[in-house]
C-alpha cells in the first residue's frame, strides 16, 4: 500500500485551514480562488462541540466506491495504493458518494471527486496543528478514523 | 542556603520541578544566587523568561535573590 | 474583483424589500472593507442625528478583502452602526464562522435600513436571499435561536442573532455569532432588537479570487513559526486568559472597579485554571492557526452548570476582577449567562462595578436592586446579569449601563468609561498610552482600535516606560492607523497587531490577494484616513475634546501600589501633542488641511 492523509482528531482546532488551501489547488483556468465548497477535505463538528472532525479519504484497500461505480471510473492505483477517480469517464451518478460510509466523496461541477494525494498536499502544510499528516497506509489506523467519521458524519 | 517561592505563569509552568505544583512552588538556591541562576536551576532560557517580576516588581536577570522573594516568571503573551 | 465579491446586499426592513448592488470599486480602493467602507457609507447615507434605535439607523454587517484568502486568521467580520450606548460611530468585530460564511456567499457587507413590524431573520444562501418569520425564536437565547433556525433552514448554516437582551434594547446588548462568538461592544445587539431583526443566516459556496497565491502560501510557513513560538503556545494552550499573569504581574489588571491594580485571586482565574478545571479543548476561527478559543464546561455536581466557549481575557477582568470574582466557575457561568442572552461582557462588568461601588456608598441600597450587591458576590450579580438580559426590575435601569446608573445615583464619577463605554482589561494608569487610546477612540472606552500592550508591556518593538508620557502620542497614532487598516480587511487583529513586523506583513498580504501593490506607508495611510473619517462622523454629531476623556480615578487618583505606584494618566499633556501630530486643531478636530491630505472630501 501506500501513502494517505491521515487524520488526527485530538490535535484538530475546527479552522478548516485544510479546506481552504485544499480548494486553492483545485482552481481551474488559471484563477486563483478559495472557494471551500470544492474541497476534496469537509471539517464537521458534532452535536455537543467535543469533536472536530475533518472528512478525508482512506484510501480503502476494498473500496466500496470502486464497487459501486457502474461505468469502472474508480479504480486503485496499483503503484500509489491510492484509490482514483478517472474525471473523463465519471459520469457524475454519484453512486460511488453513496457507497462511501466515511462520507468522503463529493460532487463538484457534477463530477465525483475525492481526495488523491497530492504530491506536496496544500492541507497538510496549512494545518498549522499537526492534525493532518503523510503517513504510510496502515489497517488500524484507517480503522479507527473510518469509525470516527462514522461516529460524525458530514 | 536560600528559600524563594517561584510561580511559573503558562507554558513555563512545564518546568515546575515537584509534580503538582500548579500555582507555585518553594526552591532552595545557594545564597547569592540571582535570577540567572534560578532559570539555570530551572532549566529556562532566558528568551522564554520574558519578564521577570520579584515581590511585585519588575526584575532582570543580574538581581540577586533573597529569602522569602516571590519570583514569577512569565513567558511572552498577550492577550484581547 | 480579486479579494472582494463585488457584491452588497440591501435589506429594507420596513418594506421587507432586498437588493442586490454592485461594490463600488473606488470605494474599495480608498476603504477597504470592515470599518473603513462601513463609516464611509454611513457618512454618506446615514441621517446623522437620528435616534439609534429607531428605524432610520443603518446596521452593517462587513467582511473585507481579505476573509477567506488563507492569509493569517481570515475569518472575521464588523459590525457598524450609530451606537445607542455612546451616540457615536461603533464598529464590533467578532469571528467564528459566520464571517467567512457570508463572504463565500458573495457578500462584502449586508446593510439593513428600516424596521421590520414583525420579528423577522434574514436567510442567505448564495444568490437566494430571503426575509423569513422569525416568531418561532424571539424570545429564545441564543443557542436555541441558533438550533430553531437551523432546523428551519440548514443545518450547517452559520447564524449570527440576538438573544433576550438585544431584543429588550439593553445599551450593551451583543450578536452572538455561532453559539459563541459575539460582536459584543456598543450595543449593536440592541439595534438589531430594535429593527425586530432576530437573526442573519447563511450557507455559501463561493470562491473567493485572489491575485498571487504564491504569497499567501507563504502564510502557512509563518503560521508555523508562530505555532512553535511562545506566543503561539500562549494562544493555543492557555488562551487569551493567559494574559491575567501578564496583567496582574505589571501591576494593570483593572480590580475593584479600577480602583486597584492587582487581584490577589488572579491565579483561580488564569488561563492555566481553565485548563486544570473547565477546558474541554482548544477552538479556532475560521481560518485561524493561533487557536485561542477556550470550548469549556463546569464540571458536573458543581454549583454552577453548562457548557459553551470561553472565558476570555476581558471578561476575566469585566466580570472577574474588575468585581472582585475570583471563582473561575461563577465567571464561566456568568460567560455563558452573556453569551446566551446576548451581552457584552465588559460594558456589563463595567456597570457591576459601578454598581458595587455606588452600593458600597450607600448611593444604591437594596430597595432599588431588591438585593444586596456586594463586592465579589457573583451569585448576586449572575442574578441580576439575567434581570438586565429580560428588563425585569431593576435590570431595566441597568441595562441603559454604567454611565447611566452611575450619573443616576449621584457618583457619576465611579463609571470607568469613555463617551459612555466601559474601559477594557488595561489598567492605563499603569500603561499610560492605553489611557490616551481609551480616551481618543472613536467609541470610546475600547482597547481594539490599537491596543498599546506590545510596546508598553512586552517592549515590542522597543522598550517603552508604560509609565511616562515620552513617545506615547505617536506611538498611539501609528497603533490606531494601522489597526485601522487591518480591521478594514476582514481579518483578525492578533497576529498582525502582536507581531513586530505586523504591517508590514498585512501590506504584502493586501498586495496580494488584490493584485494592487500597497506599501506599509501606504496601509497606514489608508488606516489613517478611515480613523479620521470616524472622527469626522464624531464631529458632526458634537464630539471633539470634550469629549476625550478619563474619569478622574485614572487621572487623578494615584495608584495605591505595586509597579506603578503613585502613577496618573497624564492625559492632557498627550492629547495635546496627540492632536499636533494627528493634524488636529486644539479642540480635537481634523483640520481641513488634514482631510485634504488624505482625499476626505
Amino acid at each position: 500500500m501506500g501513502r494517505r492523509i491521515a487524520f488526527h482528531e485530538s490535535a484538530c482546532t475546527n479552522c478548516h485551514l485544510c479546506s481552504m488551501f485544499c480548494s486553492l489547488a483545485f482552481t481551474e483556468n488559471r484563477i486563483y480562488e478559495f472557494r471551500p465548497s470544492i474541497a476534496r477535505i469537509r471539517v464537521v463538528e458534532n452535536a455537543d462541540d467535543t469533536l472536530y472532525v475533518a472528512h478525508v479519504c482512506l484510501q480503502c484497500e476494498d473500496p466500496a466506491c470502486a464497487e459501486a461505480c457502474p461505468v469502472d471510473a474508480v479504480a486503485v492505483n496499483p503503484q500509489t495504493g491510492c484509490v482514483e477517480i478517472h474525471e473523463e469517464t465519471c459520469i457524475g451518478c454519484g453512486s460511488c458518494m453513496e457507497a462511501c460510509e466515511f462520507q468522503c466523496i463529493f460532487m463538484v461541477n457534477d463530477k465525483a471527486v475525492k481526495c488523491e494525494v497530492c504530491d506536496d498536499p496544500l492541507c497538510v502544510r496549512a494545518c498549522a496543528a499537526g492534525a493532518l499528516v503523510l503517513e504510510e497506509w496502515e489497517a488500524a489506523a484507517v480503522k479507527k478514523q473510518g469509525e470516527l467519521y462514522r461516529e460524525v458524519p458530514l | 542556603m536560600i528559600r524563594v517561592t517561584v510561580t511559573l505563569s503558562g507554558p513555563l509552568r512545564n518546568h515546575y520541578r515537584s509534580p503538582g505544583s500548579s500555582k507555585g512552588e518553594e526552591t532552595v538556591l545557594s545564597p547569592g544566587a540571582c535570577v540567572a541562576d534560578l532559570l539555570t536551576h530551572y532549566g529556562i532560557s532566558r528568551e522564554r523568561a520574558h519578564m521577570i517580576i520579584i515581590n511585585r516588581r519588575k526584575a532582570d536577570i543580574r538581581m540577586t535573590l533573597n529569602s522569602g522573594d516571590q519570583v514569577r516568571i512569565l513567558p511572552l503573551a498577550a492577550g484581547g | 474583483m480579486n479579494g472582494w465579491m463585488g457584491t452588497v446586499l440591501r435589506v429594507d426592513l420596513t418594506l421587507g424589500r432586498i437588493t442586490k448592488e454592485a461594490l463600488d470599486p473606488s470605494l474599495a480602493g480608498d476603504y477597504v472593507g470592515g470599518r473603513g467602507m462601513a463609516v464611509k457609507i454611513l457618512l454618506d447615507e446615514l441621517k446623522m442625528d437620528c435616534d439609534p434605535l429607531g428605524p432610520e439607523n443603518m446596521l452593517i454587517f462587513i467582511n473585507g478583502p481579505l476573509t477567506v484568502t488563507g492569509v493569517l486568521s481570515s475569518g472575521r467580520y464588523m459590525v457598524v452602526t450609530k451606537s445607542p450606548l455612546t451616540g457615536t460611530i461603533c464598529s464590533s468585530n467578532s469571528g467564528g464562522y459566520f464571517p467567512a460564511a457570508f463572504k463565500t456567499a458573495g457578500y462584502d457587507a449586508v446593510i439593513f435600513t428600516g424596521q421590520s413590524e414583525k420579528p423577522v431573520y434574514l436567510w442567505i444562501e448564495n444568490d437566494r436571499v430571503e426575509l423569513r418569520d422569525a416568531r418561532s425564536c424571539w424570545g429564545r437565547d441564543t443557542r436555541e435561536t441558533r438550533e430553531i433556525i437551523r432546523s428551519e433552514t440548514r443545518k450547517d448554516a452559520c447564524v449570527a442573532c440576538i438573544g433576550p437582551a438585544g431584543e429588550n434594547r439593553v445599551r450593551y446588548a451583543a450578536i452572538i455569532n455561532d453559539a459563541a462568538r459575539a460582536a459584543a461592544r456598543s450595543g449593536v445587539g440592541a439595534v438589531m432588537g430594535a429593527k425586530h431583526l432576530k437573526a442573519v443566516a447563511v450557507r455559501g459556496t463561493g470562491g473567493v479570487r485572489v491575485a498571487d497565491p504564491e504569497t499567501l502560501l507563504k502564510s502557512t510557513i509563518m503560521a508555523d513559526h508562530i505555532k512553535k513560538a511562545d506566543l503561539g503556545i500562549a494562544f493555543a494552550e492557555f488562551g487569551t486568559p493567559l494574559f491575567v499573569d501578564v496583567m496582574n504581574a505589571n501591576n494593570i489588571m483593572p480590580t475593584k472597579n479600577f480602583q486597584e491594580g492587582f487581584f490577589e485571586a488572579g491565579d483561580e482565574i488564569n488561563g492555566a485554571e481553565i485548563i486544570d478545571r473547565t477546558l474541554v479543548r482548544s477552538k479556532a476561527c475560521y481560518g485561524c492557526a493561533l487557536n485561542c478559543g477556550r470550548n469549556t464546561r463546569l464540571p458536573e455536581g458543581g454549583k454552577y452548570q453548562g457548557r459553551g466557549d470561553g472565558p476570555e481575557y476581558e471578561t476575566c477582568y469585566a466580570l472577574g476582577s474588575n468585581i472582585m470574582v475570583g471563582d473561575l466557575e461563577a465567571l464561566t457561568k456568568m460567560n455563558y449567562i452573556c453569551n446566551e442572552t446576548g451581552l457584552d461582557t465588559m460594558d456589563a462588568g463595567a456597570t457591576l462595578g459601578a454598581l458595587m461601588e455606588l452600593y458600597e456608598m450607600g448611593r444604591i441600597t437594596e430597595k432599588e436592586i431588591g438585593f444586596p450587591l456586594v463586592w465579589g458576590d457573583a451569585d448576586a450579580a449572575i442574578r441580576l446579569l439575567y434581570m438586565i438580559a429580560s428588563g425585569e426590575g431593576f435590570g431595566r435601569e441597568a441595562g441603559m449601563g454604567g454611565k447611566y446608573v452611575a450619573e443616576k445615583y449621584g457618583a457619576p464619577e465611579v463609571f470607568m468609561g469613555s463617551k459612555g463605554q466601559g474601559f477594557a482589561g488595561y489598567h492605563p494608569r499603569g500603561m499610560v498610552g492605553q489611557g490616551l487610546l481609551y480616551a481618543t477612540s472613536p467609541e470610546g472606552g475600547n482597547h481594539t482600535t490599537g491596543n498599546t500592550i506590545q510596546p508598553e508591556i512586552n517592549g515590542i518593538p522597543e522598550s517603552m516606560d508604560p509609565l511616562s508620557a515620552e513617545g506615547k502620542a505617536e506611538m498611539v497614532i501609528r497603533r490606531q492607523n494601522e489597526t485601522a487598516f487591518i480591521e478594514a480587511c476582514g481579518v483578525c487583529l492578533f497576529p498582525y497587531m502582536l507581531m513586530e513586523e505586523g504591517t508590514g506583513i498585512i501590506a504584502a498580504f493586501y498586495s496580494a490577494v488584490t493584485g494592487m501593490e500597497h506599501s506599509e506607508d501606504d496601509v497606514r495611510r489608508i488606516g489613517e484616513r478611515i480613523f479620521n473619517l470616524e472622527r469626522e462622523f464624531n464631529r458632526r454629531l458634537g464630539f471633539d475634546r470634550k469629549d476625550d476623556t478619563l474619569p478622574g480615578r485614572l487621572t487623578h487618583e494615584p495608584h495605591p501600589e505595586g509597579i506603578a505606584e503613585g502613577n496618573v494618566v497624564p492625559l492632557e499633556e498627550m492629547l495635546e501633542r496627540y492632536y499636533r501630530l494627528r493634524g488636529w486643531d486644539p479642540d480635537g478636530v481634523p483640520t481641513s488641511d488634514t482631510l485634504r491630505r488624505l482625499g476626505i472630501p
